[in-house]
């Protein structure tokens, strides 16, 4: 086993002083991540939905105060609805329809008393026509409101009517009741119930960076397994591994060093990526320390894999120079690192969790949301399960054609 | 006593054998030469030998120890030097030996003091600090045989160690090894030079196609040629086609060869046989660039034995 480590060990001293492995491995991913989250933080931010509505109060009574200070004012709203409260209707339909305003509600005199009767009363919406969307869920929510008092009432006037009937209460004593009951009735802000937008997806991370930093960082570790994968045949060509095979050190002793040192150094590089994206951009990889160990590597075990798994089936080091990027490439594509995963068709997202990058995404997405390891189960077994798979093939192949 | 013991080794490629029924033996202490051209098989004996092919048939045994049945054994007895230079460009050589060290199991306490000895035996102990890619193709050399030598071994295998180097480095290397051998270290040494077989190896094994074809000490395999000198001509002129049979009548002349710009002779009369083939030569309009006298070595042995040179 200390050969194992010895032979693990030098690679990683190998590919450490390889000037070009510095370069490739860990400024190329942190300036993709740099410029990938820069130029795509637009599309990650949660900018709030603010929509300035004007309103004028004509009726100045029980119901329309409700609906301006608990309602629009209420704490559902407020951060939604900018109110801005105007004295004339004329005013407030001007504002509209120049745009000032998403819309502008004018509450007519005499509402809450036309309602509390069971009446029918009209409150005017006057929306800008550019703000649409805005003056909808203003609309909605004041239909919903004048639904809810209407209904209300209704019960009420019924209740009323029922009691006197049956003597249980004499006229002079509505008004308290109504009161008392008024009181006791659910809150305001319960009268109408407000659909909170929905287009933000819950599972995004709130930075483009942290996002690219995962997708960057997946794509790079295969490029440090080919890296490492190489230098079997590099070792095979320069004689080394044949100097090795005179040793008293057995052919599988020889190979799982060398995988351990492919699984070393692409351990290194995604750590040094972890720690400089966290240092230097600030990138939130959650805060489970155990969580982003069993991630790293897990992933470490997945692509390692599928770097040795490429180099048994490529004959030269060439080869696996210009096939290798090329795949690092694709997989990063097709398991979301380049593109965002969200709102993919099913198709595509069944093929983006056959790679590796996918569930690495997952997971590291998972822990960035502040979810702990209960939470990454699945992926962690999944790039275990691939890395098992993958390092199988790979060192039945090599020990098949002799590479060790 | 037998250190190394060959019975019967064959190795087979297809229809074609590598190596055919080999058998040998080498002494404790002894250095033995396998002298042999490109293609010989002695690259395909050496890796049966360190265990890195396996025999189709026959066996062989280094200190008692099976290559077959033992290879892990065979391993912890000899040390290896392969024909590349099988070094990391990238570490130094202190690290290159140390990482090589560890693989041989050189145990931690004896390992600095050994590495300091050896890269003072091959005279690179100021430079142990350079990376071996900054290193000269003969100072790779000498470090590639500093690794064989890492675990003390019982026999010390040596395939081509001095391809493409410098003669200096040769010399140096040469003589190392020869004192590492007087010192009771046994050596197979394999190479396609003759001199260095001759410096090195009292006793030598000439092959072909895979065959001994003769094997013995030095003084024994010159007796196969007799007496006998070996003289060169280079010319300046095309050979006629028929000369090859006049200069075998010339008293004295056992062999001629003619090669594309030279004529070879083995001849009993050595040097006095020199002054009838030129009046030949001249007769016949040849020019005559140069002439070269070898005494009875090895070479002639084997163009004896096969009809063809080594580097052929």
């Amino acid at each position: 086993m200390r050969k194992v480590w010895h032979i693990a060990w030098k690679d990683v001293k190998l590919r450490a002083r390889d000037p070009s492995s510095f370069i490739v491995l860990l400024l190329m991913p942190l300036v993709l991540i740099f410029i990938l989250g820069s130029v795509f933080q637009g599309g990650f931010q949660n900018t709030p939905f603010k929509v300035p509505v004007a309103f004028v109060d004509q009726d100045e009574g029980e119901l329309s105060s409700i609906l301006k200070d608990e309602v629009l004012k209420g704490p559902e709203l407020s951060e939604m609805i900018i109110l801005k409260e105007v004295d004339f209707p004329e005013e407030a339909r001007n504002m509209a329809i120049a745009g000032k305003v998403a819309c502008s509600i004018i509450v007519p005199q005499g509402m809450s008393v036309e309602i509390m009767k069971g009446k029918t009363t009209t409150i005017e919406v006057i929306g800008d026509p550019e703000q649409s969307i805005k003056a909808g869920v203003v609309k909605n929510i004041v239909e919903q409101f004048v639904l809810e008092a209407t209904r209300r009432s209704v019960i009420l006037s019924t209740a009323v009517e029922q009691l006197l009937s049956r003597s249980l209460i004499q006229p002079s004593q509505i008004e308290g009741l109504v009161s008392s009951w008024l009181e006791n009735a659910p809150a305001a802000e319960n009268l109408i119930e407000i659909r909170k937008d929905t287009a933000q997806d819950q599972n995004r991370p709130s930075s483009a960076m942290d996002y690219y930093a995962v997708g960057m960082g997946a794509m790079y570790l295969l490029f440090a397994a080919n890296y490492g994968a190489r230098s079997i045949l590099e070792e095979k060509r320069m004689g080394t591994t044949i100097r090795l095979l005179t040793m008293p050190i057995k052919p599988l002793g020889i190979l799982s060093g060398k995988l351990l040192g492919i699984a070393l150094f692409t351990l290194l590089q995604f750590l040094l990526i972890i720690f400089f994206s966290a240092s230097v951009y600030g990138v939130n990889w959650g805060s489970s320390i155990f969580g982003i160990a069993l991630m790293a590597l897990a992933s470490v075990f997945a692509m390692s894999g599928l770097g040795a798994f490429l180099a048994s089936f490529l004959r030269t080091e060439g080869q696996v120079a210009a096939i290798g990027p090329a795949v690092a490439i694709i997989m990063a594509f097709l398991g979301g690192g380049m593109i965002t995963i969200y709102g993919w068709p099913s198709w595509a997202v069944l093929i983006s969790r056959l790679t590796p990058n996918r569930w690495i995404l997952e997971g590291f997405l998972s822990l960035m949301r502040g979810n702990e390891i209960g939470e990454i189960i699945l992926p962690l077994s999944v790039l275990g399960g691939m890395g098992l798979f993958l390092f199988s093939i790979a060192g039945l192949r090599m020990r098949w054609r002799g590479d060790v | 006593m037998d250190l190394v013991e060959i019975k019967d080794l064959t190795k087979v490629y297809g229809s074609r054998k590598a190596v055919d029924n080999v058998s040998f033996t080498i002494k404790k202490g002894e250095a033995f030469g396998l002298l042999g051209p490109n293609g010989a098989g002695k690259t395909t004996l050496v890796s049966m030998l360190s265990c890195l092919l396996k025999p189709t048939s026959g066996d062989a045994f280094i200190g008692g120890a099976s290559i077959i049945h033992n290879p892990m054994e065979v391993k912890r007895k000899i040390g290896v030097v392969p024909q590349e230079i099988s070094l990391y460009g990238q570490l130094s050589a202190l690290e290159n030996l140390n990482f090589w060290a560890q693989m041989y199991d050189v145990p931690l306490r004896e390992r600095a003091k050994r590495i300091e000895d050896l890269l003072e035996l091959v005279g690179l102990a100021d430079r142990k600090k350079d990376r071996i890619d900054r290193y000269s193709g003969g100072m790779k050399r000498r470090i590639n045989i500093a690794v064989g030598l890492l675990p003390n071994p019982e026999l010390l295998i040596l395939d081509e160690p001095t391809v493409g180097v410098d003669p200096q480095s040769r010399t140096a290397i040469l003589e190392t090894l020869k004192k590492l051998n007087q010192e009771g270290l046994a050596i197979l040494y394999t190479s396609h030079y003759m001199e260095e077989v001759e410096f090195l190896c009292p006793r030598v094994g000439i092959m072909d196609l895979g065959k001994i074809i003769a094997l013995g000490t030095q003084g024994e395999l010159r007796l196969l040629v007799g007496e006998k000198d070996s003289l060169r001509i280079y010319t300046q002129t095309l050979i006629p086609i028929n000369i090859k049979e006049e200069i075998a009548q010339i008293e004295g002349v056992s062999e001629v060869r003619i090669g594309e710009n030279f004529i070879g002779v083995l001849s009993s009369r050595g040097r006095r046989t020199l002054p009838a083939i030129l009046d030949l030569l001249h007769d016949r309009e040849v020019k005559v660039k140069s002439v070269e006298v070898k005494e009875p070595n090895l070479e002639n042995v084997f163009l004896h034995l096969t009809g063809k040179e080594l580097r052929e």
